[in-house]
């Protein structure tokens, strides 16, 4: 009688050895999905990718406002080793904030978003979070020109620690890749999984350290606590390479280095597994 | 059947797929947490096995919720199986969702590498058949222009274009597939003729005896999720028909 062949079970570490797998030799598919990406969110407006612009340059305007004006706190923020004007640490802090938000919103919805991609072909599910991430990459690309001409000017560096840039960008990148491969097909699963990952944002901004300082915060564990939240890496991250010129491994912040990591790493099996799990059922729930 | 000793280019050993049914969208943000325990199941193939050799033309007919769209979803990759086994030893190419992959916002040429792309090809492949694509969807001028421009006619007409030239290895083919006026969809019937001529292998869905009779020498019947009969047209329809 016939022999059923089983499948040989490959080496595949939570699930990260099929994402990997998914990604060989996509790369031209994934850069033109990611333009297309942009194309899909900022076509038939008259000011289209002016868009990418105005909306942070117009919450930044608003929060200084409030913030400068409205509350009076005019007296600037002392970050690290230095007082810096509100709003040149808002800038730094809002620039890669409004990447992790829309990374966060925007990759919980990404599948549910391609739909198509996972029920009417044959498509590595994987990609769409790479793509959708990337095409927010792009824009944040363009503020963080934009908002290095500004500090420039306002005479913070140039200095070689702005290469730390790079660093950081590329693990935001990562980190909210990862995050992105959990919530988006719990998203896609669930609606009411996007809907809390949309109210839980708010917070975010909130208890993040977008315009004040984690680092001077009392009591001491309540600021270790802030260690937990990989924004405050990444936020404190691009002001140390762009204000205050701290080396990304620097002997104070080795702490909240290896507690980051710890995150990246649990985060990326988890976001494997959960991927994993979800793949084969998603064409069927969607 | 043709060549027993050729390897199946489509095989399906005792393939079970079941649906879970949520009452609501509760139970669906609960299974999260609780593994689907006391979701209601649907069903939808009950262990179903056939073999398909290469150059093969075979009919699958059943009625609807039969499991006709399960399997060829299975085959062209799309969904997955609870249990048992699928494999498919081939290109394939679907003329089910001839639009799916499209993005509106890029202009036809775009879209034939980004399809090209989604259906497994590189740059070289493309550019090999970018020329019958273009000339075969006869769009015009349009082929520069963003396929949101297009009517759903002249999407389908590039689907379509796209989806035969891409030279399948395996050919899924739904008779209800409508592709523009009378002319066109000429054209397409005598091109997945020419293509069923030169040897590639024919999955084709149909209600109507005629059409089947036409392009195939075998068919399966499905019925509530299991192969009811896999033998000659004649013997398929023949019990097809009983139920009736």
């Amino acid at each position: 009688m016939e022999m059923v062949k089983i499948e040989k079970k490959k080496f595949d570490l939570f699930g990260l050895g099929q994402i990997i797998g998914e990604h060989k030799g996509k790369l031209r598919q994934i850069r033109m999905l990611s333009v297309n990406e942009l194309k899909k969110k900022y076509k038939g407006a008259a000011l289209g990718p002016l868009w990418a612009l105005i909306k942070p340059t117009f919450t930044l305007f608003i929060l200084w406002f409030a913030f400068e004006i409205g509350l009076r706190r005019n007296g600037g923020v002392h970050f690290i080793n230095a007082k810096y004007p509100q709003f040149v640490f808002m800038l730094t802090g809002y620039v890669p904030w409004f990447y992790i938000s829309e990374c966060i919103v925007g990759g919980s919805r990404s599948i549910r978003n391609n739909k198509q991609f996972v029920t009417k072909l044959s498509f590595p599910v994987s990609n769409i979070m790479t793509f959708t991430s990337l095409s927010g990459l792009y824009i944040h690309f363009l503020l963080c020109v934009i908002m290095y001409i500004v500090l420039v000017c306002l005479g913070y560096g140039p200095s070689w620690y702005n290469l730390q840039f790079f660093y950081y960008c590329a693990m935001m990148y990562l980190f909210f890749l990862v995050l992105s491969w959990a919530t988006a097909p719990l998203s896609a699963f669930s609606k009411d999984f996007e809907n809390l990952i949309n109210s839980v944002i708010t917070g975010l901004f909130w208890l993040s350290g977008i315009f004040w300082n984690t680092y001077d915060i009392r009591p001491v564990w309540l600021q270790r606590l802030m260690y937990f939240n990989p924004i405050n890496y990444f936020v404190n991250g691009y002001r140390k390479c762009f204000l205050t010129d701290t080396f990304i491994f620097d002997a104070n912040y080795t702490t909240e280095t290896i507690v980051f990591f710890a995150e990246l790493v649990l985060m990326t099996f988890v976001g494997a597994h959960t991927y994993k799990k979800f793949r084969k059922i998603l064409p069927d729930v969607l | 059947m043709l060549s027993m000793e050729k390897e199946p280019i489509i095989e399906f050993v005792d393939v079970k797929k079941e649906y879970f049914l949520y009452k609501n969208e509760k139970a669906r943000f609960k299974a999260i947490f609780t593994k689907n325990k006391g979701v209601k199941k649907h069903p939808a193939l009950k262990g179903v096995s056939f073999k398909i050799y290469p150059g093969e033309s075979v009919g699958i007919i059943g009625k609807n919720g039969a499991g006709k769209s399960t399997i060829l979803k299975m085959i062209t990759g799309v969904s997955f199986p609870n249990s048992g086994q699928i494999i498919v030893r081939g290109k394939v190419a679907a003329l089910l969702e001839l639009t799916a992959g499209f993005s509106l916002d890029m202009t036809g040429i775009e879209n034939i590498y980004l399809k090209g792309y989604l259906l497994g090809l590189n740059d070289d492949q493309i550019k090999e058949i970018e020329q019958d694509i273009i000339d075969f969807a006869d769009l015009g001028e349009y082929i520069d222009q963003p396929v949101r421009t297009y009517s759903s006619g002249m999407k389908m007409r590039l689907g379509f274009a796209i989806n035969i030239n891409i030279k399948p290895d395996i050919l899924v083919v739904d008779e209800a597939l409508s592709v523009g006026d009378a002319d066109f969809q000429q054209k397409c019937r005598n091109k997945i003729n020419d293509v069923i001529a030169a040897g590639v292998t024919v999955l084709f869905v149909s209600h109507s005896k005629k059409a089947i009779e036409e392009t195939c020498t075998r068919a399966i019947f499905l019925k509530d999720g299991k192969v009811k009969v896999d033998g000659t047209v004649e013997e398929a329809f023949a019990e097809y028909d009983k139920k009736k």
